[in-house]
């Protein structure tokens, strides 16, 4: 839309993706190799990055910002 | 609001603690479960004694923190009774989703992921204190399957809370029609 601030540039919303996928590339690999539960302490913090980045790609897809 | 729901959270604590504690009983006189009956009537009174504190809190208002304090009391108990029957292999496991829907379909999608956080850093101490030994990828699954539910959980109630205002609001504009057709019936003094 004109004259309207991009609240979320396409640079930012791409390394947000980056970060995402980054993110639940360390959650399935914490998932299925760790033999320390400790490890899923991190879980809320991946997760939530996970979905953060995903809501941020999906509204970025649709032309929300 | 707050507080008739923190209220009505008491009265489901008191009947979810008879029936956990009838079902550990069974199980220990079954041999099914190897708890001493210090450690559950310890977890009880624990359990008894917070919620007089909360109702003694409740009888005042219910403070902002108050469900967020609940919920957390509510999840550690609830650990607690999974490593002492058990731990992964607990068939106690399920009280989590107790508290979880109870909390989500009332307070909403900010309280099923504060719900899931806890649950998870709950959970993952769960298996630091009785590891179940080997591969986690199980538990893991278990834990993913948790922020799924919780997660569905807290779109429902947002839907719901949602379609609750629009009702509120069709009933706040039928009530004030009716009043403005009773005005126009009115005859003309």
């Amino acid at each position: 839309m004109a004259g309207r601030r991009a609240v979320l540039s396409a640079r930012a919303s791409l390394l947000m993706a980056a970060a995402g996928v980054v993110f639940l590339v360390v959650l399935l690999g914490i998932a299925q190799r760790t033999t320390s539960a400790l490890w899923f302490l991190a879980f809320p913090l991946l997760l939530l990055g996970v979905l953060i980045a995903a809501a941020a790609a999906v509204l970025r897809m649709l032309r929300h910002f | 609001m707050e507080q008739q729901i923190e209220r009505s959270k008491i009265v489901v604590r008191w009947i979810v603690a008879v029936l956990l504690f009838a079902a550990v009983s069974y199980l220990r006189r079954r041999g099914e479960v190897d708890v001493p009956w210090s450690s559950v009537v310890a977890l009880t009174a624990l359990l008894a004694l917070l919620n007089l504190i909360y109702g003694a809190i409740l009888r005042r208002g219910a403070p902002a923190w108050l469900k967020y304090a609940t919920t957390a009391t509510d999840l550690a108990l609830i650990s607690a009774l999974v490593v002492l029957t058990g731990g992964t292999r607990s068939v106690f496991y399920f009280a989590y989703f107790i508290v979880l829907i109870s909390n989500s379909f009332r307070y909403g999608m900010g309280m099923a992921l504060y719900v899931a956080i806890l649950y998870n850093l709950a959970y993952a101490s769960v298996l630091a204190a009785a590891p179940p030994g080997g591969d986690l990828t199980v538990e893991a699954v278990k834990i993913f399957a948790f922020w799924g539910i919780a997660l569905y959980a807290g779109y429902l109630a947002t839907r719901f809370q949602r379609q609750t205002r629009i009702l509120q609001s069709y009933e706040e504009t039928i009530l004030r029609l009716r009043h403005e057709v009773a005005q126009l019936k009115r005859p003309a003094s």
